[in-house]
Order: structure tokens, then sequence, then C-alpha cells
């Protein structure tokens, strides 16, 4: 909205000026105002019959500052192992749509000696470990196969230690396959485009008892 | 009390010959106030009872594991990590819930930041960095900085209720931007996938394929899950809305008379995830309801709730663009 101002001499304050401002705290301005000040305009701004302006245009600066920050090391932290450093992220959920891709699938061959007949994958293996469905287990499956794939023995070791020592049952062999596939069609029935064996892995402790992860 | 004093407030000020505009402002200001002095109050006890309900985790740290440690708790790798681990476990609850009910106190409101910091760092240190209370994260972190006096009931100044003002905004701005980053990343991805020549989010299957890939990457199983891909096609632009509510939800964070209808929106993309894709982000529900549904910035609707929904949709980024086009067309066949 846009201000119109009546200059008047000797008269007082002018009301209609003073209006108009108060009109501005009310309906905030658009986008055009300027990105990073305007959702800060919500709140009604110091004017001539304010106290401890200079506090708030500190708090103000401090915010706006503080907003620029996190968006930095959200936007820094993609390149790293978790892309994110706990707690900047950048928010990019489920920014891509599934097409013909590749995943990591963890097959159990054997548990305490004994060779599993069916070879049930993970999610599958719900006689056997504690937490089938979790989203931690899923998350390790697949960065172990990254690293396996981007051949970083650090890296499978340190992704193989929190598999094995979170959610595995103790003494246990398992076969990591690379499998690709349209998530669509393998919804509707039809099998993996591809399915290849891209190591065994054998565990010797027991995985911990399971706890409540969302 | 506090209408007792605006209603004098607002006398004063009318019999003083001083225009309705400013006493109205004084009013609204004094009211808004009042409304974000409680839903803050409300807001601290929401992190101390979101980790009380998950007090059976303890259970995982304190049996043998190998938690990959977050930064924020890497010091528990110079201690025994099974013991040192519950023990901070516990502290940050027993810290949260104090510092909610001392949230008067700056010293506190930091309390309750950095044992949230803690509690989520230790719970997130088994594989995956779950995102559902990173919001409430980054609102305890703006709400650190209340002015003293915040929570003084009807003796605040100006000067403090325009500070308390402008940091409820400050947290509704934090909440808005990682839905608006989301919304970015997405309109990203149909950009890279376009280029790529594949299926994108403008795509009608577009929703049944996200649904299956979730449920398959698991096997966790969602009430409206395999009916939803059935009928992917039909809820595919409930999808384009939830992309369009988090590209502009800066946008619409900005405008006091659209708040609910984005708090309501938000809320409902929340509800819909959990029984579609079985994705549990309820705790950013009451976060989305205190911020946006009750804002004490949005207009009063005085009883007519459905108009003021229908006002505030026309007020919508592009909808008044869109039904200008909608008129220009019936125009030029009219004149056919």
């Amino acid at each position: 909205m846009k201000a119109t101002s009546v200059t008047t001499l000797g008269s007082g304050p002018n009301w209609q000026a003073i209006e108009s401002k108060f009109q501005r705290i009310r309906t905030p301005r658009g986008l055009a105002s300027g990105f990073v000040v305007l959702p800060l305009d919500i709140a009604p701004r110091p004017n001539f019959w304010s106290h401890g302006v200079k506090e708030y245009r500190r708090l103000q600066a401090c915010v706006v500052g503080g907003f620029l920050v996190y968006l930095a090391l959200a936007v820094l932290a993609i390149p790293t192992r978790r892309h994110e450093v706990f707690p900047f992220f950048c928010w990019f959920l489920f920014p891509v749509t599934p097409n013909v891709q590749q995943q990591f699938v963890l097959r159990l061959r054997e548990v305490d000696g004994t060779p599993l007949p069916s070879t049930p994958t993970y999610s599958q293996a719900g006689d056997w470990v504690t937490e089938p469905q979790s989203m931690d287990a899923y998350v390790a499956i697949q960065a172990l196969g990254a690293a396996v794939t981007a051949n970083d023995d650090s890296d499978v070791s340190r992704a193989w230690q929190t598999l094995c020592g979170n959610f595995l049952p103790g003494p246990s062999e398992v076969e990591l396959l690379r499998v690709t596939q349209d998530p669509l069609q393998t919804w509707r029935g039809a099998p993996p485009l591809s399915a290849e064996s891209i190591g065994s892995f054998r565990c010797r402790t027991a995985a911990a008892a399971p706890g409540t992860q969302q | 009390m506090i209408g007792a004093r605006a209603s004098q407030l607002y006398r004063f000020l009318t019999v003083a010959k001083i225009p309705r505009s400013w006493a109205h402002v004084l009013f609204a200001q004094q009211l808004a106030a009042h409304r974000a002095r409680l839903l803050i109050r409300a807001g601290y006890y929401f992190p101390a009872l979101w980790m009380l309900s998950h007090t059976a985790d303890w259970q995982r740290i304190s049996t043998p594991v190998h938690p990959d440690l977050l930064w924020p708790t890497a010091w528990l790798s110079f201690l025994d990590v099974h013991v040192a681990g519950p023990v901070l476990f516990w502290a940050a609850i027993a810290g949260a819930s104090a510092g909610a009910v001392f949230s008067r106190f700056s010293s506190s409101r930091l309390l309750v930041f950095v044992c949230l910091l803690e509690f989520l760092s230790l719970k997130f240190s088994f594989g995956k960095i779950h995102h559902l209370m990173h919001a409430w994260l980054l609102v305890m972190f703006v709400w650190i900085f209340l002015p003293d006096g915040w929570q003084q009931a009807g003796g605040q100044t100006r000067s403090v209720q325009r500070r308390l003002l402008f940091l409820f905004g400050s947290a509704q701005f934090v909440a808005a931007m990682t839905y608006a980053l989301s919304g970015f990343g997405k309109l990203g991805g149909v950009v890279y996938q376009l280029a790529r020549g594949e299926v994108t989010s403008l795509h009608p299957s577009a929703l049944a394929r996200h649904l299956a890939e979730r449920l398959q990457q698991t096997g966790e199983t969602a009430p409206w899950g395999p009916w939803m891909i059935e009928h992917g096609h039909l809820f595919w632009p409930l999808m384009l809305a939830v992309f369009y509510l988090q590209v502009f939800a800066v946008h619409l964070a900005a405008r006091p008379q659209l708040h609910r209808l984005l708090g309501i929106g938000l809320v409902g993309f929340h509800v819909m995830s959990l029984l579609a894709m079985a994705i549990d982000f309820t705790p950013a529900i009451p976060l989305l309801v205190l911020l946006f549904v009750l804002s004490p910035f949005a207009p009063s609707t005085d009883g007519g709730q459905l108009r003021a929904f229908s006002s505030a949709f026309e007020q919508l980024p592009l909808v008044p663009a869109l039904r200008g086009i909608k008129r220009r067309t019936r125009r030029s066949s009219a004149k056919r």
C-alpha cells in the first residue's frame, strides 16, 4: 500500500502520515520490499513514540544474521558424508521423483551358524532382527552400499560397524546386493531390472535392544 | 484483565482525541503480545513432553552399541558412552522440563535449547538424522532472545511487546523457511529431472512413485498408502498444492491474513504423509498450530471463519493472476 502524506506546517502532527505508517504494520509489504527484512516486518516496528529502538535494531540484525549463517552452513554441509551437519540441514526432502534407480539390499544368509533357507531381505527378516522396518537400518545399508561402490575402505568400515553393532543379530552372515528397479513397477509386482551381489559380510557381535526410533 | 486494560487504554486514547487508527494499533499490539506470550509459554512445554515420550530410547544407549556420535555429543567418546550416554539422556529430559517451567529466565530458555540439542544429537547418532524436531530446535534458539519481562501479564512495556512480537514473527519465519527450502529443493529437482528427460513432480504418476518408493524402502505399512498408489492420479493435485504451499511458505508467513490458511494446509500435509507414507512428522503439527493456526497476528474472523478463509484464498499468490487470465479469456470469447 502506497503511503500518501500531506505536509502540514504548524498544524500539529501529520496524522495521515502516521496512519499510513500503521497501515503498513497491519498489512506487511510484499516480496518486492526486500526478501530478508520482509518477514520481520510482521511485528510492529519502532516509531517516533518508541523506546529501545537501538536494542530492537540490534535484535533484528542478530536474527537476520542468524538466518543467513544457518542457510550458509546448511548449503556448505551438502557435500559432507551425511549431507548435513546437525542441526544445519538444507531441507531438500524428496527433491526428485523416483524413476529407474539403484538401491542396496541386504540379505541374511546365516544367523548363529545356521543357514537361512529363504535368505530374507533385512525388512523381511522380522524373525531374526529386532527392527526390520527401521529407517535407521535402511540408511545404514544404503551408506554401506555407497561406500562399497566408491571403494572407500574407511567408510565401509564405519558403515559396517554401525550396521553390525546396532541392527544385525549377533553372529550372522549377510550379502549386499545392488538392485536396479522402477519403484512403481516393482510395487505392481514386476521383478527388479537387475540385481547383483557386491559383497558379503560377517558380523560377530550382537545388536542392541530395540529402541523406538522414528 | 488484559481486556479491561485494553478497553481503558482505548477509551483514554479516543477521549484524548487521538485518531482511532493509533488507538487501534496500540490495542492490537497489546492483544497480539498477550496472545504471543501465552503461545510461547505453552510452546516451551512441548519439547520436554516429546522427550519424555521417548524415554524408552535410553535402553538403546545403555546397551553395547556403536553410535556414530554427532558433533554436539562427540565429547561422549572421551567417556564410557554406555554410562555417560544414559546420564546425559536423563539430564537432558530433566533440564528441558525444568527450563520449561522457568521459561521467564533467559538462562532457562538457553538450558531448554541445549538440552534439546544434546538429546536429539544422542538420539540421532545411530544411522539417520531425523528432522521431525529440527524446527522446534530452531524456534527454541530464536526464543532464547526474548526480552526480560515478556511473561508479565499486562505489565509489559511497548518496547517489550514489540520485541516479543518480533521474536514470535521470527519463529514463524524460521518455521516457514524450512518448508520454503524444501519447496525450492523440489523446484530444483523438477528442473534437474526435466533436463535429464525423467518423470518429474509435474507428472501425474509422481505421487504414486514417491509412495511406492517410500513404502518399499523399509517394508513399512501405511493405512492409506496402497490405495493412494493405485489412485495416484486422483491425489496428485494435492501433491502440487503442497508444492505450492512450500514454495510460497515465507511469502505466506509474511501475510498475517494468510497465516491460518498456511498452518492448516501444512498440518493437512503432515497428516496425509503419516497416513500415506508412514512418515511421522507429528511434532511439527503442534508447532504449526502454535505459530500459524493460532497466530497472534492473524486478523480476527469475528465468527465469519468461512468468509475469512475465502477472502484469504483470494489473496494467495498467483490466485489473482489466474483469475485475471480467466476473466480475459471470458471477455475475449464474449467478443467473438
